[in-house]
């Protein structure tokens, strides 16, 4: 090979893999990118059939819950808090990747968002939605929960405490998922149209039509959208990190060994980020090869993701070994019971022994590119810190609970079916949320992904005429 | 535009829909507008468009959230039923700044959102440009121009266009 010739294969060795594969024109990522919901196949149904039947379990473990009364979890003195808050930061943490990923990379001006930022969006909202289910839910009576939550005055006057974190939660929530869904929607406003001109069926005219409200593509509408589309992004990246951060206080400001740390809101959003883009790995990666959007959502962006998660882990890592370095610094005996004897050695040492290595060990092999670049390995170890993440809510719930200052108030903890029902059912609703929005909603930023490859072709005919 | 009949115009290119627009312009045609998938970058420049007032929507709604929490969380807690915990301070306090800030991005997000549909003049399902089968390309991979003109000037118009680039020129039907 001459020297010029094995200096060019040597840069295209190095050079990133592209974003968008091979140079489809517009009408061809219109094809392909509304294929799910114009030419669906038959898998789908088969998983929609299967989430339906999870989603009865959540109808059953509230039905009785509701009906018979909390007492039916497995919560009690003195673990009071167990699976209602544990699942509750769980899916919210879940839901952070949406935002992280839709907002704070736009910001950023990262393209390689551009084609996961949909999928990342609407995980968001259906997690979100799970979450707010379990802090309704554990109040017992539901229905009363509109002045036990918002400020809206009871029989007797009173209203909320806003010295209390639980009620910054409300707001939080609230407000957290009001702005996504907004943002949601306002990306979808032009893909919308998209689809309602691609469809050639009546009623899918009618239905995309109206949901689209009238786009045209107009330049004039194009100019106020992309300053309102910025600046909601701009609203949101605080946003995101407040939201975690109040749920940390939850915790935080309590006086029990476990959850007093002043390091928990930095270590709680860290979490959710890792938390959540392993999610979004979890479901990009089957929906992708179903769907064939290996070319607009390619390894590269599955490798950006595994980046992402690697630095977060070590985030997260950090924030068991600071804990653990104040246990021992305070000098405190009661810190230094849980970290150094109740937790890796206790009772539920297992389930702490599993969040460590699948929060801090796993996503060690992301240092290596052969493990990023494995579409099994990246789908299994995403798996593997969704449930590492599972494991630290409990760690961090159940065992600062369990045993405190006082042996004689000790007790154990273990869930009933009905924990299982309901945790297990917010899964499978998940999951049916999220087929239906693969089915019914254009789930790639159609519109997104034809500006970016615009730009790129820009780029290259750029580069082209300087070689 | 209603007053006008509405011409559109497929052009091939974004320069060549640009040199269409700055053509009619200098003919004193400025009801223009261009329709495409994606935003085009400098129509804001050629349409010579006033900077949007969206900031400015987003900024009023923010500042009017924060001063409500503040005054909510005051109003209810100090003086509709004080709640006194170990005599903490109560006039402005700490813990109220989580509230003041989730309920200035929440109105300010949501005043976003519904400052563009009232800019949008959203929802508005039905447009006489939908009458035109061709212009559904507009959101799949055309550039279109659209001129609104005098009933009198469509066939000239027309003619310019076409002169002008243009591979497909439509004239909109008049609104039902």
């Amino acid at each position: 090979m001459t020297p010029p010739a094995q200096a060019a294969a040597e840069r295209a060795a190095l050079a990133p893999m592209p974003l968008i594969a091979g140079h489809p024109t517009d009408v061809q990522l219109n094809t392909e990118l509304l294929s799910p919901i114009l030419a669906p196949g038959n898998a789908w149904k088969v998983l929609v059939g299967l989430a339906a039947m999870g989603t009865s379990m959540l109808v059953v473990g509230l039905t009785v819950t509701i009906a018979r009364g909390i007492g039916m979890w497995g919560n009690n003195q003195p673990v009071g808090w167990a699976y209602d808050i544990i699942n509750f930061v769980w899916w919210i943490g879940i839901g952070h990747a949406g935002t992280l990923i839709s907002a704070i990379l736009l910001l950023f001006q990262q393209k390689w968002r551009t084609s996961i930022n949909r999928f990342a969006e609407a995980m968001t909202i259906f997690a979100v939605m799970q979450a707010a289910m379990f802090p309704l839910v554990h109040t017992g009576r539901p229905w009363f929960a509109i002045y036990w939550l918002f400020p809206y005055p009871n029989t007797m006057g009173i209203w909320p405490n806003f010295k209390s974190p639980l009620i910054w939660d409300v707001f939080a929530v609230s407000t957290y998922f009001t702005i996504s869904l907004l943002f949601w929607y306002l990306g979808l406003i032009p893909d919308l149209a998209t689809l309602r001109d691609t469809a050639t069926k009546r009623a899918q005219r009618i239905a995309y039509g109206v949901f689209a409200l009238g786009w045209k593509g107009s330049s004039r509408h194009w100019q106020h959208y992309r300053i309102g589309y910025l600046l909601l992004a701009g609203l949101s990246t605080p946003l995101v990190l407040s939201v975690h951060s109040i749920v940390s206080f939850d915790f935080a400001v309590s006086q029990l060994p476990g959850w007093h740390a002043t390091i928990f809101p930095p270590y709680f959003v860290a979490g959710a980020v890792f938390g959540g883009f392993a999610m979004v790995l979890t479901l990009i990666i089957p929906a992708r090869a179903v769907f064939r959007f290996q070319g607009v959502i390619t390894d590269r962006h599955l490798e950006n993701m595994a980046k992402v998660m690697l630095v977060t882990s070590m985030i997260v890592g950090y924030g068991y070994l600071m804990e653990n370095f104040m246990a021992w610094y305070s000098g405190n005996p009661y810190e230094a019971f849980l970290f150094f004897k109740s937790r890796p050695f206790g009772p539920y040492a297992p389930i702490y022994w599993t969040m460590l290595a699948c929060n801090v060990l796993v996503p060690q092999t992301y240092w290596f590119r052969r493990a990023r670049t494995s579409v099994v390995w990246l789908w299994v170890s995403s798996v593997l810190v969704g449930v590492g993440m599972w494991a630290e809510r409990f760690v961090i719930i159940v065992t600062s609970l369990y045993r405190d200052f006082l042996p004689s108030s000790w007790g154990m903890y273990a869930p009933t079916w009905v924990d299982w029902f309901i945790f297990f059912g917010t899964i499978s609703f998940f999951s049916l949320l999220f087929l239906l929005f693969l089915r019914f909603v254009p789930s790639v930023a159609i519109s997104e992904v034809k500006e970016l490859n615009h730009e790129l072709k820009h780029e290259q005919a750029h580069a082209g005429g300087h070689a | 535009m209603s007053a006008g009949r509405v011409i559109l115009g497929r052009y091939p290119s974004v320069d060549a829909l640009y040199g269409a627009a700055r053509a009619l312009q200098e003919r004193g045609h400025s009801a223009l507008d261009f329709h495409s998938p994606y935003p085009l970058p400098g129509s804001d420049e050629v349409l010579r468009l006033p900077r949007s007032p969206v900031p400015f929507i987003a900024g009023a709604a923010g500042f009017v959230g924060v001063c409500s929490a503040i005054l909510m969380q005051w109003w209810m807690n100090d003086v509709d039923y004080p709640i006194n915990v170990a005599n903490r301070s109560v006039v402005p306090t700490p813990t109220w700044v989580p509230v003041t800030f989730e309920l200035g991005v929440l109105l300010a997000g949501v005043s976003i959102f519904m400052g563009l549909m009232a800019l949008f003049r959203f929802p508005q399902p039905y447009d006489p440009l939908f009458e035109v089968e061709s212009f559904r390309s507009a959101t799949i991979d055309a550039l279109w121009l659209s001129v609104s003109v005098d009933p009198g000037q469509v066939s000239s118009v027309s003619e310019e266009l076409r002169r002008l680039g243009a591979d497909e020129v439509e004239l909109v039907p008049e609104e039902a």
